[in-house]
């Protein structure tokens, strides 16, 4: 039954999974070219492996930058496709139960986030493995805690996509919503920072924007679960 | 308006379907008020109604898609509101309107919706396909409304449900259709004594399946028997009256009445000895005579009644 739901899910979502998929490898491409043929670059005159772990290290970046986009596109729709073309209503009579309906939705939606981070992450792990071919210091290519700092900004994107997917009708504003959550919590946070007068670093500040952005994307996924679990009638 | 008593003398294990007391408001609008209703296991039961007469509520109520406001509906023992995936896997539905996935082909439909029930029955899918005369890779989106109530009837039925629930599946369908559609629905109850609840505004097409008929009105259940026993019930008088006279009362039971010049036309239900003697006293009738009528025209005046009843009964 989970397997049916599932790929219903995964054919439903499959263009705005697709384009997640070519805008992560563009990334990929489009820093490792910059780096190839770009002189800052060129003028380490470092080995070929070494532009590769620069690429691949600045790609994973630009990966949850522009892949953030295509998390919104996904969470945003997940709920909301199937109201917009009330095909949730075949499914409110068919037999499996909100909880299957919501494992199978989470498992897409939010499975697609976690392997945009993961695999990020495991690019920028590899870069930093790389780093003892490369001619230049290590401290230039450890930006593992930026790639951290950025997947928690897409968790945000998903959770708050998520959560208003949960409840509208359509997808615009949960995609909107999800977009701009960043620029919200770091508002929020910029806001607390100045009445409450915290010494503020640059890296302590983004740390506190990007825990923040945690904080409320999974906040968004329980309150998502919690909304839909208990709204027990499509109308 | 007065209601025929339910076949309440079946044990409630035996009902299929028990509703009682159930009351569905939206806003100020009562769609359903106080519905008591029994189906008993096995039996084919026809709701007739005028559009808004509430069948679509109690049905949406019976499979468990909106909650009562007050009362309880149960099915095949089980408390519908509760929304159970194993009493859903027991029961075939066919809504007015389909909303099935218009993106995917009618063989994916298929393929989609079969894991959901453990009674699927590969072979009689295959001949519900082939005896349907559907075009398994067309799109859902393509196909077109007979089309899209045939393969709503086919996931229906293909799980060999205990209980099958059509809500008014022929609306909109040209006369073919319905006839084949209406066809495929006896052939499949033919092999197997299951419930059969079907909504209609067609009188026609409950009157063909229906062993026991319902007719809501209002959203109240006005009759509720077996087809003959509401033509027994429910009678017209047809009386003549003086010129330039108007009758001064009516019986009791009166569902509706027309007066047209001399011609006082009256349905009651129930229809009793009593009623054409009470006619023929009023001073303003000539004659009378009792006319047995047809489903549809009781179907035709009780709707009427409920809609006009009470502003022509103040005009006369």
């Amino acid at each position: 039954m989970l397997r049916a739901l599932i790929l219903k899910d995964l054919r439903l979502l499959r263009s705005y999974l697709l384009i997640g998929i070519i805008l992560m490898l563009s990334s990929y491409v489009m820093a490792l070219v910059i780096v190839w043929f770009t002189p800052p670059f060129d003028n380490y005159n470092a080995p070929p492996i070494a532009r590769i772990a620069i690429g691949l290290s600045g790609g994973s970046v630009l990966a949850l930058l522009l892949t953030g986009f295509a998390c919104a596109l996904v969470s945003g729709n997940v709920f909301t496709a199937e109201r917009m073309d009330r095909s949730a209503h075949f499914l409110d009579y068919l037999p499996p139960t909100r909880r299957q309906v919501l494992f199978s939705k989470s498992l897409v939606a939010v499975g697609f986030t976690l392997i945009v981070v993961l695999v990020a992450l495991s690019t920028e792990l590899l870069a930093w493995s790389l780093t003892s071919y490369a001619a230049i210091p290590e401290k230039k290519l450890n930006q593992i805690e930026t790639v951290l700092n950025f997947s928690k900004l897409v968790l945000c994107v998903t959770g708050v996509s998520w959560a208003v997917s949960s409840i509208s009708k359509s997808n615009g504003a949960p995609i909107l919503l999800g977009l701009f959550s960043p620029l919200i919590v770091l508002s929020a946070v910029k806001g607390i920072d100045y009445f409450v007068e915290l010494p503020d670093s640059l890296e302590m500040s983004f740390l506190r924007v990007s825990n923040a952005c945690l904080f409320v994307g999974v906040a968004g996924f329980a309150l998502g679960c919690f909304w839909f679990l208990n709204q027990r009638y499509e109308s | 308006m007065q209601s025929v008593t339910n076949p309440a003398t079946l044990s409630k294990p035996d009902a299929a379907i028990q509703v009682s007391g159930f009351t569905k408001k939206y806003g100020k609008t009562t769609a359903v008020d106080r519905l008591d209703l029994m189906i008993p296991r096995g039996t084919v039961f026809g709701l007739l109604g005028p559009n808004g007469a509430g069948k679509t509520t109690l049905i949406r109520a019976i499979m468990g898609l909106i909650a009562p406001d007050q009362g309880t509906v149960t099915v095949l023992g089980f408390n519908a509101t509760e929304r159970l995936q194993g009493l859903k896997q027991k029961i075939g539905y066919v809504p007015e309107i389909h909303h099935i996935y218009r993106w995917m082909r009618i063989d994916e439909v298929i393929r989609f919706v079969r894991p959901f029930y453990p009674s699927w029955d590969v072979a009689l899918c295959d001949v519900l396909v082939t005896t349907l005369e559907l075009p398994t890779k067309k799109r859902v989106r393509e196909l077109s409304k007979g089309m899209l109530a045939k393969l709503g009837l086919l996931i229906a039925l293909s799980h060999k449900p205990d209980m099958l629930i059509l809500d008014e599946p022929t609306s909109g369908l040209d006369p073919l259709i319905r006839e084949e559609f209406l066809e495929s629905i006896l052939r499949a109850d033919d092999a197997e004594s299951r419930t059969v609840l079907f909504s209609s505004h067609h009188v026609d097409d409950v009157e063909r399946i229906a062993d026991v008929i319902g007719m809501m009105i209002g959203g109240s259940l006005v009759l509720n028997g077996p087809a003959d026993e509401i033509r027994q019930n429910v009678h017209r008088i047809e009386a003549v009256l003086k010129d330039g006279c108007l009758p001064s009362s009516v019986p009791v039971g009166t569902a509706w009445q027309r007066v047209n010049r001399r011609e006082w036309l009256i349905t009651v239900n129930p229809m009793t000895d009593g009623c054409l003697d009470y006619v023929l006293q009023d001073p303003a009738v000539v004659s009378a005579e009792v006319v047995p009528l047809s489903l549809e025209q009781i179907f035709k005046d009780l709707s009427r009644g409920a809609r006009n009843g009470q502003q022509e009964l103040q005009t006369c």
